[in-house]
C-alpha cells in the first residue's frame, strides 16, 4: 500500500520550490513590463513598469511627504503594507525582483562572509527616516536608495542600451561578413529580437555609467554577503520589516535541544535568526530555507495572535508563562492548571472581557471544563482583578506540542 | 560669387583644363533628345488620378516588368496626418503600388528613412493602412534597416563624392519616386530630387551645406525610372514638417515623369515659382540629368472626373 502521507520534509522541500517559481515569475513578469515599456509606436501603454514603483510604499511615503499632497496614484503600495501585516516581508523574499535577481547572482558571486552576521543592521532604518526627512525638506534622495528605482534605472539607461547594441553589432556582422546560409539562420533570430526583446533603436543617456555602475554595485556586494543590499541598505526592506514585525505572521525557530546545531542561522540569507535561534520578523523574508534545511524539523511558520489578542498564561512557581497559542493543559511546575486568559491591549473594558473571551471557541472549551480556570484576567494598564497577579516577565514562546 | 561665374574662373585660371570633367560631357547626351513626357492629371479621385498619369507616361509596363523587384519611396518623413501634407498621401501610395503589382512586380517594397520616430511616422502617415488593405504578400512596407546602407562611390558627384545609401534602393529593378510637393525651409521646396535623401544613411544634415548640388549629385547614383510628385495637397509654408492646415492647398493634381527634373521643374510651377529658382533642379540640370525648361517638356494635362 502506497503511503499518500506527506512527510514533513517534502512538504517544506515543496515551499521551497513553490517560492523559487515564485521569484522567477515575477522577475519574468517584471523584464515583460519592463520591455513593454519602451514606445512602441502607439500612445498607449497598456501595461508598465511603473505599476512596480506604485506598489512601493517606500516611494509613495517619498512621494506624498514630498509633495505634501495625498497621490491617488500610488494607492496600490497599500496592497504591500497589507500583505505585510499578514505575511510580513515575503514581498521582499518571494515577490521583489531585486531580490530575485540578488538571489540568482549568488550563484556567480557566491557570498565570502560565513557568519551571516548583518553588517549594519541598523543603517536601513537610518536610510528610511533620513530619506523621508529629505523628502519632507524637498530634497529628493529616495531615488538612489529605492530598489527598484536602482534596478530599472540601471537596466534602462545601460544595460538595455548596452544589450541593444552587442546584439545589433553581432547581427550586423553576420548580416555584412557572413554567407547567406549563415543568415538563413541569424536574421530570423534577429527578426524574433527585435519584435520581442530589443528596444526601437539604439539610445545614449548621459546617467548611464553611474546608473551601471549602482545597479553593478549592489549586485557585486553579494559577493561580501547574501542579500548585503536588502540587509544593510534597502529602506523599503527597513518600511517592510517595521510593518511586519507587528504581523500576524511569525516564524518558530529552533530551541535549547537543538544542541550545536546552526544551521539555520547559517542559512538565513537575511541574517534574521539570532544566536537564540529566534526569527526575527522584522528581517525574515520567509524564503523557508530555514525550515526546510532544519535537520530536526522544528522550524515552522504560522499565524499566531497579533498582541491586540488574548494571551494565555500558566502559572509558574515564580512568575507567569504566555503563549499566543493555547496550551492544552499548564503542564509546568505547577501541573493540572489551566491557562488563564490575559488579555494584552484591545479590550478597554472590563466587564464585557468574560463574554469576550465566553465567544472564542477555545476559550469555551476551558469555560466547560473548570469554570474558574477560565476566568479572565483582564489586563488593561490597570491593577489586576482578585486572585490574580500581573504576569510580570511574561515570556512569549512557543507553546509545547500538543499533549504534553 | 554664383556658380556661372565660378566656373568662368575657373576655365580662365586653369586655361580650360576644367573643361576635362567628365560631367561636361555627359550634358548634351542627355539633355539634346526627345523632350520629356509629362502626364499632369488633375480631378478629385487620387486613385484615378494615379492611374492615368503613368498611362501618360507609358504606363506601368513600361517600368515594371514580369518579376521585377520595385522599390516605391514616398516621403514618410514625419509624424503627420494625411491632410497635413507633410507626407505622400496614402491612396497616392497604395495606388502605384497596386499598378505596380498588377504590371507583374514579384516584390514591392516601400520604405522611408523617417526623420520623426520610424514607428509613428509610418502609421500617423495612413500610408501603412492603406498598403494593408491591398492584403497582398507581395507588398513589404518595413523600416529602415542601418545594416542595410553601403558606402557608395558617386563619381560624378561634384560636391558630394561617397555617401552611405540603402542597398534596397540601388538594387531594385524598378525604382520609384513619390515625393510630396511642399515647401522647404532650406530648399525652398521638397520634390523628387530632395525625397532621395530618404535612401541615405549616415548624417544627413551634412548635405545641407550645399544642398542643391549635393541633391543633383545623389541623382546620378539614385535613379528613379519613374518619378509621380503628389500634389494632391501641398504644403505652402513651414516645411518640410508642417502641421498647420492654414498652410496647406488642396491642388488634386499628381505628375508623372520619367525625367526626374522635368517633374521637379513642373512641380515648381504649382508654386508659383520659376524652376532655376531651385538649387538642386539647377544642378541637376546642369548636369545633364534632366530638362528644366518647362517650353521644352510635353506636357499632357488631363482633368479627369
Amino acid at each position: 500500500m502506497i503511503d499518500t502521507r506527506q512527510k514533513p520534509q517534502d512538504a517544506r522541500g515543496r515551499l521551497l520550490l513553490l517560492r523559487r517559481i515564485v521569484q522567477h515569475v515575477f522577475l519574468a513578469i517584471f523584464l515583460v513590463l519592463f520591455i513593454k515599456t519602451d514606445y512602441s509606436g502607439s500612445d498607449r501603454l497598456d501595461a508598465a513598469v511603473n505599476i512596480l514603483f506604485r506598489l512601493d510604499p517606500f516611494l509613495a511615503a517619498a512621494v506624498v511627504l514630498g509633495v505634501k499632497t495625498f497621490v491617488a496614484l500610488m494607492l496600490p503600495s497599500l496592497v504591500v503594507i497589507l500583505l505585510t501585516l499578514v505575511l510580513g516581508r515575503v514581498f521582499c523574499g518571494w515577490f521583489c525582483p531585486m531580490g530575485t535577481l540578488l538571489d540568482l547572482s549568488q550563484k556567480l558571486l557566491p557570498a565570502r562572509d560565513k557568519k551571516n552576521r548583518t553588517y549594519f543592521p541598523g543603517l536601513p532604518l537610518f536610510l528610511l527616516v533620513f530619506a523621508l526627512v529629505a523628502a519632507t525638506c524637498g530634497f529628493s534622495v529616495a531615488g538612489y536608495l529605492d530598489p527598484f528605482s536602482i534596478l530599472v534605472r540601471g537596466l534602462a539607461q545601460a544595460l538595455y542600451p548596452m544589450l541593444n547594441s552587442v546584439t545589433v553589432g553581432f547581427f550586423t556582422f553576420t548580416y555584412q561578413q557572413l554567407p547567406d546560409f549563415v543568415n538563413a539562420f541569424t536574421e530570423p533570430v534577429y527578426g524574433v529580437l527585435q519584435d520581442f526583446v530589443l528596444p526601437s533603436g539604439q539610445k545614449f543617456f548621459h546617467l548611464a555609467s553611474f546608473s551601471l555602475f549602482m545597479l553593478l554595485g549592489v549586485l557585486f556586494l553579494e559577493a561580501v554577503q547574501r542579500r548585503f543590499f536588502c540587509r544593510n541598505l534597502c529602506p523599503l526592506g527597513a518600511m517592510l520589516g517595521f510593518v511586519g514585525r507587528k504581523g500576524m505572521f511569525a516564524g518558530h525557530g529552533g530551541n535549547e535541544d537543538c544542541g550545536a546545531c546552526r544551521i539555520c542561522s547559517k542559512n538565513c540569507r537575511m541574517g534574521a535568526i539570532d544566536e537564540d535561534r529566534k526569527i526575527d520578523m522584522a528581517s525574515c523574508t520567509f524564503c523557508s530555507e530555514c525550515a526546510a534545511k532544519c535537520p530536526r524539523q522544528i522550524i515552522s511558520f504560522g499565524f499566531s495572535l497579533p498582541p491586540a489578542w488574548p494571551v494565555f498564561c500558566c502559572p509558574r512557581s515564580r512568575g507567569w508563562k504566555c503563549w499566543r497559542k493555547i496550551p492544552t493543559l499548564c503542564s509546568s511546575d505547577l501541573p493540572g492548571r489551566w491557562p488563564k486568559v490575559i488579555f494584552c491591549g484591545a479590550v478597554s473594558a472590563a466587564p464585557n472581557v468574560s463574554r469576550s473571551v465566553l465567544a472564542t471557541p477555545c476559550s469555551r472549551r476551558f469555560f466547560r471544563r473548570d469554570s474558574t480556570a477560565c476566568s479572565a484576567q483582564c489586563w488593561w494598564r490597570g491593577p489586576a482583578t482578585a486572585n490574580s497577579t500581573a504576569p510580570s516577565a511574561a515570556r512569549f514562546v512557543r507553546p509545547a506540542p500538543s499533549g504534553s | 560669387m554664383d556658380r556661372r561665374q565660378f566656373v568662368k574662373d575657373v576655365l580662365l585660371w586653369t586655361a580650360g583644363v576644367g573643361l576635362g570633367v567628365p560631367c561636361w560631357k555627359i550634358a548634351p547626351v542627355r539633355a539634346a533628345p526627345l523632350p520629356p513626357l509629362l502626364g499632369v492629371v488633375k480631378g478629385k479621385d487620387y486613385r484615378l488620378l494615379v492611374e492615368k498619369a503613368v498611362t501618360i507616361v507609358g504606363g506601368m509596363a513600361a517600368f515594371v516588368k514580369t518579376g521585377d523587384t520595385v522599390v516605391i519611396k514616398p516621403n514618410i518623413g514625419w509624424d503627420r496626418s494625411p491632410e497635413q501634407a507633410a507626407n505622400t498621401h496614402p491612396v497616392v501610395v497604395r495606388a502605384l503600388a497596386e499598378l505596380a503589382l498588377d504590371a507583374g512586380a514579384a516584390r514591392v517594397q516601400v520604405f522611408d528613412h523617417t526623420c520623426n520616430e520610424k514607428r509613428r511616422c509610418y502609421t500617423n502617415s495612413g500610408i501603412i493602412d492603406e498598403l494593408k488593405k491591398i492584403g497582398d504578400p507581395r507588398i513589404r512596407w518595413e523600416h529602415i534597416d542601418e545594416r542595410k546602407f553601403v558606402p557608395v562611390d558617386i563619381d560624378r558627384g561634384k560636391s558630394l563624392k561617397r555617401w552611405e545609401i540603402y542597398k534596397d534602393a540601388l538594387a531594385a529593378d524598378c525604382y520609384i519616386n513619390v515625393p510630396v510637393a511642399k515647401h522647404h525651409g532650406l530648399s525652398r521646396l521638397s520634390l523628387g530630387l530632395k525625397n532621395s535623401m530618404g535612401v541615405i544613411g549616415g548624417n544627413r544634415g551634412r548635405l545641407h551645406h550645399n544642398l542643391g548640388q549635393e541633391l543633383a549629385d545623389l541623382a546620378t547614383v539614385v535613379q528613379p525610372r519613374l518619378t509621380l510628385i503628389d500634389a494632391t495637397r501641398i504644403l505652402l509654408r513651414n516645411g518640410p514638417q508642417g502641421g498647420r492646415l492654414d498652410d496647406v492647398q488642396v491642388l488634386d493634381t499628381v505628375i508623372a515623369s520619367a525625367d526626374p527634373v522635368a517633374a521637379d521643374a513642373y512641380g515648381t510651377t504649382l508654386f508659383g515659382m520659376q524652376p532655376r529658382e531651385i538649387a538642386s533642379t539647377v544642378a541637376a540640370y546642369e548636369m545633364g540629368l534632366g530638362e528644366m525648361d518647362i517650353d521644352r517638356m510635353e506636357i499632357k494635362t488631363v482633368q479627369v472626373g
